[in-house]
């Protein structure tokens, strides 16, 4: 009787952890449907604007295709749409946000020559033919040309390297084979931490306070004051600044000689 | 019983138990199952592609032509897509009338078609089937249903008087409908706007909830911009009174020669009721309009005239009048009129000594006034002078066409002189506008590269990868990895009792030679005994071996089976040999002795100890 009483116990048990396992592949099941029905409804929202700002561009309406371009733009970070919507503002004579446009699509994407082209062609019919921006460190060169995810798989190499060298060398019995395995780990553990090191430069450069002018002229000030002196020549569209502060409807850039001026706000866009 | 029972409850249990597992796999499978359902669902639904074919009208005279419009619909991108092959239609002579594109979003479903027309011109009469409209797209073929035309001879067509009529009589309202087309000028010069109007008169509306459907004419060889629709308008006409409903569009005629504007069209709803047994629609058709388009006149055109027709005044200021040299001013170009304001081309500006001048940025004020397109397009350039002095921006001339006077004009700019002022900070070589390079010019003769393909990938691409989920995994797995690896040989190594003798054999030595200690000065005998028992007991724990019958001798074999070097193994069966030589041959023990034997002690354990962490992990 008492064999019984457990049977009764254990099958009531059974029956609840097998209620269990339904409740959450149906709970999981409601989930996963509900996010892919919702993420292909706002990607196909997306792709439709994108694709009918491709088809208005090519039907010469740049204005309207501006407009697609900026809604996509607004949803999701890509190059070709940044790249698109820069092609759209350079149609439109809009020089400063087609170079806004090709910087941002740059960022994302720095070996694309479609991009650099482009970019090029628009610099050159800057007024200014100057950045004002402060010189990176000769170690740039690094990893200029790498994206973000790039750096983190090519570090993710040696770090492999090292763990398994690590899981083989507890389970190996040859002395020497492990005194050599513990080399690697070395130099795999050097070469992962400075790939950490330089992708924490490619982000610090990545957030560096970069902007480009909009308007067509903008007047450098001493002081973010409509009636303060004018420091410097004016700048032009297309030109690319370097932010130190923001204040209100005013930005502090970087001017060359360590000074310092003040443009209105509403005549750069950042990057 | 029970206990007779115990084994069938076990049994059922674990079957339960079983089961349950089961289960459980079974609907992840089924899970899984789905959501790979799931998703080729959504593939096999976003590959949707239709083929449609239509021809209008299906009855044709000998001398007509029909239009055939082949139509792709899908709910995805379609790419390149290649037209269809038209060319098994023996009985007509087929020509390509071009390509039509359409993109829609209705709530979060895209449909994108494209439609090809062509034009059927018959070759013989009869009932023909126009069969074999295919297209390929990716791998798979797709076929469009066959479409039936016929052809019949010039005398015997159908009257189709629904569709030539331009006046209907509604028999049971009485209302008359008329419809008519007309442009104020009929003999326009090349890109002289004329006045295309549509007019629908009638007496009396028809009763129906639906308005009166209007379909323009195809106006492709005009430039055209929509003015206004004008109601309300009374007319007595041969005695009766009309209302009038006008729609105007500006046409610019894009070139020369005799055009033909087709019949506009106008469907009359007709509600059932009174006599009809169903609602249907009556069709108004317009005559057709005739333009003679004029060419612009070849006497006494200007040198550089651009094309430019129309009324038009043009206006250039600078936002200053003295600026230094290296700082950059703004010239105001305004293009002013009535005409095709859209398609007028930018003034040549005459270049400037010492001046650079950069793309305009060009700014449309559009608007219409009494049915004619007016309003102004303004340039601005930025120019920057690179040497101090007074300097003129000379006239700028702007030849156009005046339609109503019928010849050439010149609109002209005032002459606006800048005064530059030397710039200080130029010399310096400061912020200055620096001269465009020989790769600057050749860019600016460039144009940049065409957008990118839509067929990419439309993915968001961050730029902090440590934002991300993937970005952790892959950094914590491999450590997770190796700490499992790590605490898998810590627990193996504490389940073997060979393992856990060896792991504590030293600490239990050094503690039977920290014991001997008591014995240094009085018992010499046993202070040697306890280290060489603490040596023997680390040897047997060391081997997994009794420490009872071992002698230096067996020690030495065993280190020497075990491989460690003949310096360590000599230094242990010395200092073995050494205490065994001191317990039966007894002498009082100095300090110095006592100190040496411990340290001889520690020294033998730690040279072997350093040999077992090498060999033995």
């Amino acid at each position: 009787m008492r064999g019984m009483k457990n049977w009764k116990y254990g099958r009531i048990e059974d029956k609840k952890r097998i209620l269990s396992h339904f409740i959450f592949l149906v709970c999981f099941l409601s989930f996963s449907s509900w996010w892919m029905h919702a993420y292909s409804q706002s990607q196909s929202t997306l792709e439709a604007s994108y694709w009918s700002a491709d088809a208005l561009y090519q039907g010469g309406q740049y204005q309207q295709a501006v407009e697609k371009y900026e809604q996509v733009a607004g949803s999701i970070q890509n190059s070709a749409v940044y790249y698109n919507l820069g092609n759209a503002y350079f149609r439109l004579g809009n020089r400063g946000k087609a170079i806004l446009n090709y910087e941002r699509a740059k960022r994302l994407t720095p070996r694309d020559k479609d991009t650099n082209f482009n970019l090029k062609v628009a610099k050159a019919r800057n007024v200014d033919s100057f950045d004002l921006v402060k010189p990176l460190s000769g170690f740039s060169l690094l990893y200029g040309a790498l994206r973000p995810n790039e750096i983190v798989w090519i570090g993710l190499i040696p770090y492999w390297i090292a763990t398994i060298s690590l899981i083989v060398i507890q389970l190996i019995q040859n002395h020497r084979f492990q005194r050599a395995l513990r080399y690697v780990v070395l130099i795999g553990g050097i070469g992962w931490l400075f790939s950490l090191l330089v992708l924490g430069l490619k982000i610090r450069e990545i957030n560096l306070p970069y902007a480009i002018v909009i308007t067509n002229q903008v007047t450098v000030r001493s002081e973010p004051d409509l009636g303060s002196e004018t420091i410097a020549l004016p700048l032009h569209e297309g030109t690319k600044i370097q932010l130190q502060e923001e204040r209100n409807d005013w930005v502090k850039i970087y001017l060359p000689d360590e000074n310092s001026g003040w443009l209105s706000a509403d005549a750069v866009e950042k990057i | 019983m029970g206990t007779r029972k115990a084994p069938d409850w076990r049994f059922r249990r674990a079957f339960a138990l079983h089961v349950s597992r089961f289960t459980f796999h079974f609907l992840r499978s089924t899970l899984f199952g789905l959501l790979v359902s799931v998703l080729f669902s959504n593939a096999a639904f976003s590959q949707n592609i239709t083929l449609s074919a239509d021809v209008t009208p299906k009855i044709i005279s000998l001398n007509e032509t029909a239009t055939l419009r082949v139509t792709v619909s899908a709910n995805q991108q379609l790419g390149n897509i290649r037209p269809p092959n038209l060319k098994a239609v023996p009985e007509f002579n087929v020509s390509y009338g071009g390509a039509s594109s359409q993109y829609n979003l209705t709530g979060n479903q895209i449909s994108v078609s494209i439609t090809w027309t062509y034009v059927l011109r018959p070759k013989k009469v009869g009932q023909f089937m126009v069969s074999s409209i295919q297209i390929s797209h990716g791998n798979q073929t797709y076929t469009a249903d066959p479409i039936s035309i016929k052809v019949v001879p010039r005398s015997k067509k159908p009257s189709q008087s629904e569709s030539t009529q331009d006046t209907f009589t509604d028999a049971f309202s009485g209302s008359t409908h008329k419809v008519e087309a007309a442009v104020d000028d009929p003999h326009p010069y090349v890109n002289e706007q004329i006045i295309y109007t549509f007019r629908y008169l009638y007496t009396a509306r028809i009763p129906s909830f639906n308005t009166p459907k209007y379909t323009r004419p195809s106006l492709r060889q005009f430039w055209t911009a929509e003015l206004e629709r004008k109601q309300g308008r009374r007319q007595v006409i041969d005695g009766t009174l009309y209302s009038i409903e006008e729609i105007q569009v500006g046409l610019f005629p894009i070139a020369a020669g005799k055009i033909t504007i087709e019949p506009a069209k106008l469907s009359l709803p007709l509600a059932a009721g009174r006599g009809r047994l169903q609602s249907s629609s009556r069709v108004l058709v317009t005559n057709p309009v005739e333009v003679n388009v004029r060419p612009l006149p070849r006497e006494s055109k200007p040198t550089n005239f651009a094309g430019t027709v129309g009324q038009y005044r043009i206006h250039a200021q600078t936002d200053r009048g003295t600026v230094e040299a290296g700082d950059g001013f703004t010239l105001r170009v305004r293009v002013a009129g009535t005409g095709n304001i859209e398609t007028v081309p930018a003034p040549t500006v005459p270049t400037l000594p010492n001046m650079a001048i950069y793309d305009p940025q060009i700014t449309d004020a559009i608007g219409i006034v009494d049915s004619k397109v007016q309003g102004s397009r303004t340039y601005e350039y930025v120019i920057i002078p690179s040497k101090e002095g007074h300097w003129t921006v000379p006239a700028i001339n702007y030849p156009y066409f005046d339609p109503q006077a019928e010849n050439y004009q010149i609109a002209r700019t005032v002459p606006i002189t800048i005064n530059v002022l030397s710039n200080p900070n130029q010399a310096a070589g400061g912020t200055t506008l620096a001269g465009i390079t020989q790769s600057d010019m050749h860019l600016l003769k460039q144009d940049i590269r065409y957008i990118k393909p839509d067929s990419l990938e439309l993915s968001d691409q961050h730029l902090y990868p440590y934002k991300h989920v993937s970005f952790w995994v892959v950094q914590t797995l491999p450590i997770a990895a190796v700490l499992s690896v790590w605490f898998y040989r810590q627990r193996q190594g504490k389940r073997d009792p060979k393992q856990v003798r060896r792991q504590q054999a030293a600490r239990k030595a050094l503690s039977l030679i920290e014991d001997a200690k008591k014995y240094a000065t009085d018992e010499p005998v046993a202070f040697y005994g306890t280290l060489a028992s603490g040596l023997y007991q680390y040897i047997g724990d060391l081997f997994d071996i009794s420490p009872g019958g071992l002698n230096p001798q067996l020690v030495r074999q065993r280190c020497e089976d075990a491989g460690f070097p003949e310096s360590t193994t000599t230094q242990i069966v010395d200092t073995l040999t050494q205490y065994d030589y001191v317990r039966f041959a007894p002498v009082a023990a100095t300090s110095t002795d006592v100190e040496d034997a411990l340290n001889r002690a520690r020294a033998s354990i730690s040279e072997i100890e350093k040999e077992r962490q090498l060999k033995i992990q």
